[in-house]
């Protein structure tokens, strides 16, 4: 009797939760857990030995250093690139995103809703299908191949301003608001010392946001980027890899990059967004719930 | 007096030499070229190379990944800024897809490169760059198919080295009861090099007409080879992994693949490091025949192109720069693969035949010699013949099926795949 009441009794429909909470973490956390074991093994223990075998130090040394010291640690290069376009394109889309979303919200001004319809209308639209346009926009005003020109591209992010405009219209206290203008404020003073301070959830969240798409920004880097020395990770670790042949069938080369090499370089250009998430997470939980429930 | 006139002349004197440098400078920087050169990650060796030991022109030499260098031209072209002088193509079919009417990059190179250059090259390398007649590119490297095979394994099971396609299928078949097998049997590319080797007309250009292919694989030519595969997959003696799954590669490494089909960068960089031959085994052999042939016929897998852009401001330098990348003996003797240009693949081929890792020193020979057998059908194409055969044979393979049965499925995907690009087909 003692043992039967020492297991908790679980109805037959949260087991089912918890089955396919634990399935679901299966499915998506192994792939994860691999690509991060699997950049210690060398080539040869990809191929033969199990799954998730954990390699050695010295390879894992090996590697990082085919890596790192390839053309004059070229892959240094492009992580501060990336680190410039993201910067800018988060720094950019903020100043352009905040504001608007802040207007939007509080403001009734001859075509906010069509702005607003014009807004949701980008944010669907596939980054592909404006690609050439941006290209041939970048190219008419010499922009092609300059830091310059891949920010000021992707400093367009409508998501966010969607995002502001939610959050504004629906978490900012209004009666604040109304105080702050029989205080004296005027329009520029009570977005930059009223509502400015208290959406700092949504600040991080669209910074948070933003920072992932421009991270990993291939296709438009891809597009307007032809100097190498301009990349940004995805697209220079793409033409490493693929010009190594690590993986197609094609390997005829000395270029030390392999397959071990190209799961190192996975693991690197997904570790920032990692870290940032991390560190951002408090910010952007609570930003994902601002707006949830009116107080 | 004498004095000052000492000091105009000094001051003459410093002015003359000032205007004679500002004009040697001068002639200097109008003489200096620089030429945008688009290269894969393997080449940039080669272009720095050539960047230190010309003096009269600077390169600058942006890494493309090979899969986007089509797309990044075009946007290129399109833009009309940022155009290289200088690509190389790692794929032959590139050579094709940028000599369209609205892609129309590459040079023709037919009257600029010497007669007896191209002579130099070995016979049919230069196909792939051979498009509606003219040269539109110069070959890098050779990588037609050989017979790779485990020298002292062969001996221990007491087998000889097949000449025939009918002996590679009958050792296959005494070999598949012990557990062995010859090679893979989906790999797109050794696929069609099984087709290719009895005469197969699987998209071949037709000489003298532009824009033509010849699409026939309704012949005993195709049929043959396509039931020769079609046993040995069925007794197990190809297999039906690529050769770059880990099934396959494990089998390998065990020592169960003693003989294989494979181009002649095989040895070096798949066989070597991955499948882990040890040292002292690893030999070649020339390219199998069917016994009604006087000589084999070889397919190849790979060796890239370099082409140079047709409104470059700098032809000359363009043209100077393809030839020695493609033939200049120095420096083709640290290239990676085997030389298409035959004296630099003599002199690549030291190194090969001192190499101690190899059974014997004839696998330089079974590479160079075979290079006379490489197919003339072995073209650059505005589609991808490997990738029609995934869709149909291999697939077919996949679901239990035969590549006999699955030919008329690859037939007409190809003669879709020609019209839809703008071939006539025969």
């Amino acid at each position: 009797m003692s043992s039967r009441a020492a297991w908790p009794r679980i109805s037959i429909g949260r087991f089912f939760v918890f089955a396919f909470l634990a399935f679901a973490v299966c499915f998506y956390g192994i792939p994860l857990l691999w690509l991060f074991i699997a950049g210690t093994r060398s080539e040869g223990s990809l191929f033969s030995d199990p799954p998730f075998t954990i390699g050695t130090w010295d390879v894992f040394v090996r590697t990082w250093t085919n890596l790192t010291t390839y053309n004059n640690f070229q892959i240094g290069t492009w992580a501060i690139n990336s680190l410039i376009y993201s910067v800018g394109g988060v720094a950019l889309s903020l100043i352009a995103s905040i504001p608007a979303g802040y207007v939007l919200a509080l403001s009734e001004f001859p075509g906010r809703k069509l702005i607003l319809v014009v807004t949701l209308i980008a944010m669907i639209t596939p980054s592909t299908a404006v690609v050439l346009p941006i290209f041939l926009e970048m190219n008419l005003l010499g922009l092609n191949n300059t830091y310059a020109g891949l920010v000021l591209a992707t400093g367009f992010f409508p998501f966010g301003v969607y995002l502001a405009y939610i959050y504004f219209s629906s978490a900012l206290p209004k009666g604040v608001m109304d105080s702050a203008r029989v205080d004296g404020c005027n329009r520029f003073q009570l977005f930059t010392r009223i509502a400015l301070p208290l959406a700092r959830p949504i600040v991080a969240l669209v910074a948070f946001f933003s920072f992932l798409a421009n991270w990993s920004n291939y296709f438009l880097a891809f597009v307007l980027l032809s100097d190498d020395k301009l990349y940004n990770l995805p697209v220079g670790l793409t033409a490493l890899v693929s010009g190594s042949g690590a993986l197609s069938n094609l390997p005829a080369n000395d270029v030390p990059i392999k397959k071990p090499e190209v799961i190192l370089a996975a693991v690197l250009v997904v570790l920032p967004v990692f870290l940032v998430f991390i560190v951002a997470q408090r910010f952007v939980r609570s930003g994902m719930l601002s707006g949830a429930e009116k107080g | 007096m004498t004095s000052q006139r000492s000091i105009v002349g000094k001051n003459a004197a410093i002015a003359g030499g000032l205007a004679t440098a500002l004009l040697a400078g001068a002639a200097t920087a109008q003489d200096a070229i620089t030429l945008n050169v688009w290269s894969d990650t393997p080449r940039l060796a080669t272009f720095e190379a050539y960047d230190q030991s010309h003096d009269n022109v600077t390169l600058n030499v942006v890494t493309v990944a090979p899969t986007d260098l089509v797309a990044k031209l075009q946007l290129a072209m399109q833009a009309r800024s940022e155009i290289p002088d200088v690509i190389f193509m790692s794929d032959i079919g590139y050579g094709a897809q940028l000599s369209t009417r609205r892609s129309n990059y590459l040079m023709d190179l037919s009257d600029k490169v010497p007669q007896a250059l191209q002579d130099e090259f070995y016979p049919n390398s230069n196909s792939p760059c051979m498009i509606n007649g003219k040269l539109l590119c110069l070959r890098n490297d050779m990588a037609h198919m050989i017979v790779w095979y485990n020298k002292a394994q062969m001996a221990e099971l007491g087998k000889a080295v097949p000449t025939t396609w009918e002996e590679f299928e009958q050792l296959g078949a005494e070999l598949s009861s012990m557990g062995y097998s010859l090679g893979t049997g989906v790999e797109p590319w050794p696929l069609v090099g099984y087709l290719m080797s009895g005469g197969c007309e699987i998209a071949l250009p037709v000489a003298g007409k532009d824009d033509t292919l010849k699409i026939d694989l309704t012949t005993e030519r195709c049929l043959k080879p396509a039931r020769m595969v079609d046993n040995m997959l069925a007794n197990g003696s190809l297999s039906k992994f690529g050769p770059f799954e880990p099934d396959f590669v494990n089998q390998a490494k065990t020592g169960k693949v003693p003989l294989m089909i494979g181009p002649t960068w095989f040895g070096e960089y798949v066989i070597k490091p991955t499948y882990e031959f040890a040292p002292g085994l690893l030999a070649a052999a020339l390219p199998l025949k069917w016994a009604d042939q006087d000589q084999p016929l070889t397919w190849s897998w790979g060796g890239g192109t370099y082409g140079g852009w047709k409104d470059t401001a700098h032809q000359d330098a363009v043209v100077d720069l393809l030839i020695w990348s493609s033939s200049d003996v120095a420096n083709q003797t640290s290239a990676v693969t085997l030389p298409a240009h035959e004296p630099s693949a003599l002199a690549w081929g030291e190194k090969l035949k001192a190499d101690a890792y190899y059974a014997d020193d004839g696998v330089f020979a079974a590479e160079v010699d075979s290079a006379a057998y490489s197919h003339p059908g072995y073209a650059s194409l505005r589609f991808s013949v490997a990738d029609a055969v995934a869709k149909t044979l291999v697939q077919e393979i996949g679901t239990g099926g035969k590549i006999v049965d699955a030919l008329p499925a690859l037939q007409e995907e190809l003669i879709n795949l020609a019209k839809l690009n703008g071939y006539s087909v025969e």
